[in-house]
């Protein structure tokens, strides 16, 4: 039993090594992917960075 | 020798960062404001070779540490000049779509709103911000989507307890 344990550690140790150094092939992230993340942000959080830049930029005013 | 030169390259494939990355975000930016943006094709250079030599210090990077090291040196050398002057932050916002890109397959966004970019703009063009900052700001912004529906009761068992 005991030996039973230490081999399922080592194989799980094994597993853990190899998913640290070799990425799964569902991890990678295309060029595509990328560029569509990339368009959907603006989509997902656009009226929120203009919020934003709006009160950055009225901050910058009265400092100048 | 020559295996821990393979090893290193296997953990860089999360994605292919180059100078074309950079390049087509610059391209779907410039369509999103709808005017000609200008950029110092040596900087983004200088980028890529920042990122690819940071990258390979870690030994099991994720998606998080990639896209702090992005953003991290976007930020710093700035590869986008000013066509207005209003536009003054613009290469912060280009450095924080491109964590998006880096992340928006595999994580969710929870807590963006417009004080947190605010805060996040503000931090990036005048803070002190390292890698690790960054690695630290986007895990707390950023949830892996296979871990979604852990996160949801967490924030549920919190609002019923705040509401008792």
């Amino acid at each position: 039993m005991a030996e039973n344990i230490q081999t399922s550690t080592e194989s799980n140790r094994n597993k853990i090594a190899s998913s640290l150094t070799t990425p799964n092939k569902e991890e990678y992230l295309t060029q595509e992917q990328a560029d569509q993340n990339f368009d959907d942000f603006f989509d997902a959080h656009g009226d929120d960075l203009r919020s934003a830049m709006k009160i950055l930029e009225g901050e910058r005013d009265e400092k100048i | 020798m020559k295996k821990s030169k393979t090893n290193t390259t296997n953990r860089s494939e999360h994605f292919e960062f180059s100078k074309q990355w950079i390049i087509a975000k610059l391209g779907i930016l410039e369509k999103r404001l709808n005017c000609k943006l200008y950029y110092l094709a040596d900087v983004i250079d200088e980028i890529v070779m920042h990122y690819k030599r940071d990258i390979g210090k870690y030994q099991a990077p994720n998606h998080i540490k990639h896209a702090s090291l992005i953003t991290f040196w976007i930020k710093k050398l700035k590869p986008i000049s000013l066509h207005k002057e209003t536009d003054i932050y613009i290469n912060e916002i280009f450095a924080l779509a491109c964590s998006a890109a880096v992340l928006g397959t595999h994580y969710t966004a929870v807590g963006l709103d417009t004080n947190r970019f605010v805060e996040l703009i503000h931090m990036l063009r005048y803070g002190f911000v390292s890698p690790r900052t960054l690695f630290l700001i986007f895990g707390l912004l950023y949830v892996p989507n296979n871990e979604l529906s852990v996160f949801c009761l967490k924030i549920r068992r919190i609002c019923e307890k705040h509401s008792q």
